[in-house]
């Protein structure tokens, strides 16, 4: 019980929720926006929970999605670039 | 409380409120254009803010740098994807008016 | 506080993964399974598992919807190719 954790459950259930409710419904390029941000707030969450834990080695975890993120997110704009030409 | 763990406390209040009033944003704005202003501010400002708060109450050394190398990275790639949405966002609303 | 976390962590999945079920249009339901993916990982995480959590980020944020993506596009490229433009759904 500490201040990261209460931080990183308040982002987990205010800051995805909000972006839930964008990016599961919609036309694609909304639920893109969504996943975004979504993304962006999960691995802000992930570095928390790794001090929260106390786990310096957990902060791998927000590496790892602070890379494939954007990659992810590419791979679906140029396939929705390349579909509406 | 030393001053350093109030520093890294006030920082982290300050990137939470950030990434949180970009998620309340998502939601509230109407229209695919507004929308997309909420995606930046998360990226270039909450991330680091946070990024920052952790590596304040890490303390100097190796993890600390760490920790400010991932907030970089997630300012950076956040800026990107940003962009790269709104572009595929202003295609398809002027392909859906035409 | 950590029973919270997990509490929070599975609605999230749970509510991310029966939409992913109830979507129909493979496009929105790629972004809907990345959404799981992150969902997936939080919940792994939470649970104290964080091998899992990163290979599951690994498969869920960038493998499953290049493949899908990729599938969508080779199947549509082809009904094109058929010239059966009826059938482009």
């Amino acid at each position: 019980m500490n201040a990261w954790l209460i931080a990183a459950a308040v982002l987990a259930a205010c800051g995805v929720g909000p972006c839930l409710l964008l990016g599961l419904r919609g036309s694609p390029e909304q639920r893109l926006a969504g996943l975004n941000l979504a993304a962006t707030i999960t691995s802000v969450v992930l570095l928390l929970l790794a001090q929260g834990f106390s786990r310096t080695s957990y902060t791998d975890l927000a590496l790892d999605l602070a890379v494939l993120a954007p990659a992810g997110t590419l791979v679906f704009t140029r396939f929705l670039a390349g579909r509406q030409q | 409380m030393t001053p350093r763990h109030t520093l890294a406390l006030v920082l982290l209040v300050a990137g939470a409120a950030a990434l949180l009033l970009a998620a309340l944003a998502l939601a509230v704005l109407p229209g695919p254009y507004l929308r997309l202003h909420a995606l930046s501010p998360a990226a270039a400002l909450g991330a680091p803010l946070v990024a920052l708060a952790l590596a304040v109450d890490t303390g100097p050394g190796r993890a600390a740098v760490k920790l400010l190398v991932i907030g970089l990275l997630l300012a950076i790639g956040g800026t990107v994807t940003t962009m790269a949405v709104a572009r595929t966002t202003v295609r398809a609303e002027r392909k859906a008016q035409q | 506080m950590t029973n919270a976390l997990t509490v929070i962590a599975l609605l999230l999945t749970a509510v991310t993964a029966t939409t992913a079920a109830l979507t129909r249009e493979p496009v929105r339901q790629a972004v809907v399974l990345a959404f799981l993916g992150l969902c997936l990982a939080l919940l792994f995480t939470v649970l104290q598992a964080p091998d899992v959590a990163l290979s599951q980020l690994g498969v869920g944020s960038a493998i499953t919807p290049l493949l899908i993506l990729l599938t969508v596009r080779r199947v549509r490229r082809q009904e094109q190719a058929d010239e059966h433009p009826d059938r482009t759904e």
